[in-house]
């Protein structure tokens, strides 16, 4: 078999049984997503709570996930959620490397079912897979955990692992593998309600792949003429004598001339300039502590770490020795929100050995703790959370007044680092009514009896009312930014979209790329010049959840692909959207094209709306799940809709937008809900059955 | 993280053992004590790794022309102000005939030339774009304040944004803090710079705008506002 591995791996903590499955049954669900969606629908009542024994975990990658295409280090594990509105199927992702040493083990597929009654963790040396005793480790964090189990099996085997927050079944919990790589969702709390600490996997084999030749050939071509930085961004932050353009504001291309590593081994090394074309210079490119923390960071950091298969290198290590006095952490990698924590000082933080390096220093204080701890903030859900309740005098209100006296919050007032930790701890280990902060954001609302008050204020981020934070919305995308947040069942995680709105290039050249695939008026001229919706709006959205669905599926890193647009001048800075299809075809040695990858893609979505009505036990998803908060037409008083300075939206305006997006993906315009019609298009029968005998089938 | 996971085996084949117990392998020696393979890529350019090639005995016109190439190579305009004394050619050198007869050689089509205050700026397009080179004309005739109009016109034509007035203080500009403020200031009374307005964010960032219909005043505000926060609404320090 080409691409996949081969197997699926099925272990039973209830009954000890492990067995392999042929991944044959699950191609046509591609991997990843795909086949953790195939799996939870036909094995897991949907209605099954998350920490039940009955529940699963699916840890799935796709075909071209050890094969060498760039940016294939991905794995993503499907649950359904204990904290989300309807508590329906979602997905928590990871980078680093354990998706490669699954494949190179030889499976496409890990499922944990059942529950152990002590601490296990699951072994799997190739063929070889046992389940050994965890009781030494259950307890600690990450850290430790990956450190134990590694000089236990040794240091080739890869470690997935829970920390406290899962083995107290902490919703807003993680799994963490290959330093600072996390995949949310409530993951680690699954993985923790079946006694389950770590997963260690080596893997020695290979993945088969029909044409290695083309492969190379590919993976040549898209790093000299496509890939970009972080994000594909397609231009420098700063003016570089290749480069005709460069971006104004703050873009994910931050590598230039005099920006440098300064705690590399040997001394500083310059990024320098990283000319298309120059393959050994794209790992210099994105210097992502220069997007995420600012230039404070260049003398603190050790160096870039990324994941496998990948040339973007987005994860800057940084190393802070000051914080030893305090007894906290020195070292720290994350990237993106999980650097961005100073939303747990509400007061603000402070400098502490050079000016504006407060946001920093709490940042490696607090990401430590979080991923050790195995907390899981969301799209900063958790501290956005916290931000409010706290400025609003919630946790005065719902905490017993002996717990509010004992918590420091003079850590938090005055910008000291350990409020992080601290903060992090109370969450892990459920220390009184504070940590149920840690329910997520639905509960804890539920909880606390917060209303709309909460919930329609923007500083909340709440796109929906099921339970989580907009991610690249209509601050990025307009109406398309909003169309693609309310599908999922979590924030989510679609970056495709702004991706190609936001990244420097002039606006004219983005246009007039993006008209040739999306058609006129696919995008506005700023983020605060929001126009009337349009088809090309809408086929913009569609293609924003496609692309997501297929690198969740493939698995790809959904951060830099698609390629959809390149640095390349000689290009006209067109990427080559039909990349993906090329990869399948060398990899698998069949005929794909864009066409079909859209449609596994589009597959997988209606799976996705399939298992989200039944959760909700409603059709009418327009009203229930897809409904998004007041303060998206409410935002910035002074302004109307499509005025210049906004991007406020327009309630007449969102229910065409609704309704067009509903048209564009086969579902039933009034209700949102996918028809028969559509299910039998993409090989859903079997759904489109299942909805009617539960009477939630449209038409 | 101290006490990494997932370390790949020691090519020398020491197993089991962690980055800070084991012996660091040094990367060229590993890869040199490999046997060869055949490269079928060998034969790809990389642009960047050619050479601005210097014929033989090259005449003026010839050595002119390398130096302009290797002066872009080195993301550095070619003043002409200096070419007598870098190219050391003595006084019987005719610097405009030679200027004249490089640039009428098909061979040098690539070169080009802005005309700046201060100076004549030549580059080579095949190591430096155009764009590239009009800021770094701007840079080189040190005329701060219409450095910065300029490209606060050019960015808003070219990009539809304000921009940023610390965005100088970097490279290329590499202009301090104090000159970027005096030279706002500045520009600001010169009465052709009527087309320039500033806005000052929440957290206290100037940003200079190209007023006109297509960037009021309050779009730039809105979108400079933009600019200074990240995803979740809070200001980037």
């Amino acid at each position: 078999m080409f691409g996949w591995a081969g197997k699926i791996l099925r272990v039973n903590f209830s009954t000890g049984e492990i067995r392999t499955q042929d991944t044959s049954d699950y191609k046509e669900y591609i991997g990843g997503m795909g086949i953790g969606y195939k799996i939870i629908y036909d094995e897991v009542p949907l209605d099954t709570h998350a920490y039940d024994p009955a529940s699963k975990l699916v840890f799935g990658v796709g075909p071209l996930t050890g094969t060498g295409v760039p940016c294939s280090g991905r794995t993503n594990i499907t649950l359904l959620s204990p904290w989300t509105r309807g508590f329906s199927i979602l997905d928590g992702h990871m980078g680093g490397h354990f998706g490669h040493a699954m494949k190179y083990a030889g499976y496409d597929a890990i499922v944990l079912e059942g529950v152990s009654d002590k601490p296990v963790y699951l072994k799997i040396d190739d063929d070889k897979v046992t389940i050994e005793d965890a009781s030494e480790e259950w307890g600690l964090g990450t850290e430790a955990t990956m450190t134990a189990i590694g000089k236990k099996d040794g240091a080739e085997f890869c470690v997935a692992c829970i920390g406290p927050a899962g083995e107290n079944l902490v919703n807003m919990s993680l799994v963490a593998c290959s330093s600072g790589n996390v995949a949310g969702g409530g993951c680690g709390a699954v993985m923790g309600s079946k006694m389950v600490k770590a997963i260690s996997c080596r893997g020695t084999g290979t993945v088969k792949v029909a044409d290695p030749v083309k492969l190379k050939e590919l993976v040549d071509y898209q790093l000299r003429e496509i890939i970009g930085a972080n994000n594909n961004h397609p231009v420098p932050n700063e003016p570089q004598s290749w480069a005709e353009y460069s971006a104004t504001s703050r873009n994910r291309w931050q590598g230039a001339p005099g920006r440098a590593i300064g705690l590399a081994e040997g001394g500083p090394i310059d990024s320098g300039e990283q000319p298309v074309g120059d393959i050994n210079k794209i790992a210099w490119r994105t210097m992502k502590g220069l997007y995420d923390v600012g230039e404070v960071s260049l003398p603190y950091t050790v160096r870039n770490e990324g994941c496998s298969s990948c040339p973007i290198r987005c994860y800057p290590v940084y190393r802070y020795e000051k914080l030893a006095e305090m007894g906290l952490a020195t070292t720290a990698t994350n990237t993106c929100g999980g650097m961005a924590k100073t939303k747990f000082f509400t007061n603000g933080v402070h400098d502490f050995e050079v000016e504006g390096d407060g946001p920093m220093v709490v940042g490696i204080v607090t990401t430590q703790a979080l991923d050790d701890y195995g907390v899981w903030t969301g799209y900063s859900d958790l501290d956005l959370d916290f931000d409010w309740c706290y400025t609003h005098g919630i946790f005065e209100k719902v905490l017993p007044p002996e717990e509010y006296a004992e918590i420091p919050w003079n850590w938090m007032e005055e910008g000291d680092p350990r409020w992080g930790k601290e903060v992090t701890r109370r969450i892990a280990l459920k220390i009184g009514e504070f940590s149920h902060l840690g329910d997520g954001s639905y509960l804890m609302a539920e909880r606390w009896g917060l209303g709309s008050e909460y919930w329609d204020d923007p500083s909340t981020n709440k796109v929906t009312y099921n339970g989580y934070t907009k991610h690249h919305s209509t601050d990025q995308v307009g109406q398309a930014g909003l169309l693609y947040n309310t599908v999922y069942n979590r924030d989510c995680m679609v970056h495709a979209s702004s991706s190609y709105t936001r990244n420097g290039l002039p606006v004219e050249v983005l246009i007039r790329n993006g008209e040739e695939i999306w058609g006129e008026g696919f995008m506005d001229a700023s983020t605060k010049e929001i126009t009337p919706i349009n088809e090309s709006k809408v086929r913009f959205a569609k293609w924003g959840v496609l692309s997501k669905q297929w690198h969740d599926s493939a698995t790809l890193c959904n951060w830099v692909w698609p390629m959809s647009l390149s640095p390349s001048k000689e290009r006209g800075y067109r990427g080559d959207l039909e990349l993906d299809a090329k990869y399948m075809s060398a990899v698998l040695g069949e005929e794909w094209d864009g066409e079909k990858v859209d449609w596994y893609s589009e597959k997988i979505t209606q799976m996705l709306r399939v298992i989200t009505i039944i959760s909700f036990g409603t059709t009418d998803m327009r009203n229930g799940h897809d409904k998004v908060t007041e303060w998206h037409f409410t935002m910035d008083p002074d302004l109307k809709p499509f005025e210049k300075g906004t991007y406020k939206m327009d309630r007449e305006d969102w229910e065409k937008s609704l309704d067009m997006f509903y048209e564009a993906m086969g579902w039933d315009v009034a209700t949102g809900a996918p028809t028969r019609a559509t299910l039998e298009k993409f090989d859903l029968k079997f759904m489109a059955d299942d909805l009617e005998k539960r009477g939630l089938l449209v038409g | 993280m101290e006490g990494g996971c997932c370390v790949q085996q020691s090519p020398l084949g020491e197993e089991g053992r962690f980055m800070d117990e084991r012996k660091r392998v040094d990367l060229k020696e590993y890869l040199e004590s490999l046997e060869d393979v055949a490269d079928p890529f060998e034969d790809i350019p990389v642009p960047a790794d050619r050479e601005a090639e210097t014929p033989e005995n090259p005449t003026e016109p010839e050595r002119l022309a390398a130096y302009i190439r290797m002066r872009s190579k080195g993301a550095q305009l070619a003043c002409r102000s200096v070419f007598a004394a870098e190219l050391a050619f003595d006084d019987t050198v005719d610097i405009d005939q030679t200027i004249a007869d490089m640039m009428a050689d098909q061979a040098n089509a690539d070169i080009r030339v802005r005309k700046g205050k201060r100076n004549d700026y030549y580059y080579a397009t095949e190591f430096m774009t155009d764009n590239f080179a009009m800021i770094a004309a701007l840079v080189l005739d040190k005329d701060i304040p219409r450095a910065i109009a300029d490209m606060v016109r050019f960015n808003e034509k070219t990009y539809h944004l304000p921009t940023p007035a610390m965005k100088f203080t970097k490279y290329p500009y590499n202009y301090t803090k104090v000159q970027v403020e005096q030279a706002i200031v500045a520009l600001l009374r010169q009465p052709e710079n009527g087309d320039i307005g500033t806005v000052v964010t929440g957290n206290k960032k100037t940003y200079l705008f190209h007023n006109i219909e297509a960037m009021p005043e309050r779009l730039a505000k809105a979108l400079a506002e933009d600019s200074e926060k990240d995803e979740f609404g809070k200001y980037w320090q």
